[in-house]
């Protein structure tokens, strides 16, 4: 006999009653027909099983302007090497460029910053604060921040000074690590 | 935009031409960007992964090969990617600050489900698809009319409404036979 109507295969696959007794016994019967109802099936839980309120989020504006200046031509020179570079250290767009065999210089940076989220970067410190040495072993760079908003805190601690420091002891201080997707910034005050 | 777009906006990212990347951007950024904040929550992350992955694709633009796979699906696989990375560096933040703190462990984040890659698909096919039909597959999928019900609803022959169901569920299926991870 022949396979069963790919319309039947489709509603059934709906959950409607269609065709007749004769394309039960196929599709029950027939390899073919039972793996397409069985995958059309499986398209169809997808889609209810996600419900209409699925859809697509645009991206903000701003995401196409940093990426357009990532790889735009104005977006890469060749300058001297500035102390920021420590900061982006872990920077997925930096890592990117370096992939690429491509110097990041001055300008590059200066672009980046200015056009995103962490424009707001103020200083960057020579060294720790205050002589306070606590043993993080991946500490991304040691910056002075303003509040920006679009990072978050992933944890915070109090820092007191090791014994072997005791010029310092009664200091005390807060290291915070704020985070976005590509970039981590530990903040010590 | 039907199947051919895709085909051409694929055919002018690999071969490189310099509007090509607005143009992928275009049409894929949704996708992309929807993936990332599904599975990492936070808008400020979904963005920086968004843009981690179009300059990623554009910068190996070069190793794209059409005949092997459709741009979606290697633009959902950078996307994987860059959010497992996303994923992972969360997790090394947590446990070196944990360990500061005193050695709490750190519970594993998950990966990003693939029902949630696929559902994201599903919608991107969905919105490509010319308008009647596409109401008539979210009459099909999310109320409880019948195809002859639809029919009356929307004024539509009960032939176009079949052709409809039939023609775009094959079309969605064949989307996440392409582009899907778990299907």
């Amino acid at each position: 006999m022949s396979h069963t109507d790919p319309v039947i295969l489709a509603l059934r696959a709906l959950g409607e009653t269609a065709g007749t007794a004769q394309d039960d016994d196929h599709t029950q019967t027939c390899l073919h027909c039972g793996h397409e109802l069985a995958r059309l099936t499986e398209v169809v839980d997808l889609a209810r099983h996600a419900g209409s309120d699925e859809h697509l989020e645009q991206p903000p504006t701003a995401v196409w302007d940093r990426i357009a200046a990532a790889v735009g031509t104005g977006a890469v020179s060749s300058g001297p090497v500035g102390p920021l570079e420590t900061v982006a250290s872990s920077n997925g767009h930096q890592r990117m460029a370096e992939d690429s065999g491509e110097r990041t210089g001055v300008g590059a940076r200066r672009s980046f910053w200015a056009g995103g989220r962490r424009g707001r970067l103020v200083t960057v410190l020579a060294g720790l604060a205050a002589g306070l040495i606590i043993g993080v072993g991946a500490t991304v760079g040691v910056v002075q921040l303003t509040t920006a908003p679009g990072t978050r805190v992933v944890a915070q601690i109090e820092l007191s000074p090791l014994p072997a420091f005791p010029q310092w002891q009664g200091t005390t201080g807060t290291a915070v690590m704020r985070a976005t997707a590509s970039q981590q910034v530990m903040v010590v005050t | 935009m039907d199947r051919t777009s895709d085909e051409d906006v694929s055919g002018v990212f690999s071969k490189g031409h310099p509007d090509a990347l607005k143009l992928v951007y275009e049409r894929f950024g949704p996708l992309v960007y929807s993936i990332a904040l599904r599975s990492l929550r936070a808008r400020s992350d979904a963005e920086d992964v968004t843009q981690q992955v179009f300059v990623s694709a554009w910068r190996s633009r070069d190793s794209f090969d059409p005949k092997r796979g459709t741009l979606g699906g290697w633009l959902v696989t950078i996307t994987r990617n860059k959010v497992a990375d996303a994923l992972r560096e969360r997790q090394r933040q947590s446990r070196v600050l944990l360990q500061v703190a005193g050695g709490a462990t750190v519970s594993a984040s998950a990966p990003p489900a693939d029902q949630v890659v696929d559902r994201i698909l599903l919608a991107d096919e969905l919105a490509q698809l010319p308008e009647s039909q596409r109401l008539v597959m979210v009459l099909a999928f999310y109320s409880d009319l019948t195809h002859e019900q639809i029919a009356k609803v929307l004024g539509l022959p009960l032939g176009t409404v079949k052709s409809h169901i039939r023609r775009s569920l094959q079309r969605l299926r064949s989307r996440l036979e392409a582009d899907g991870v778990a299907y």
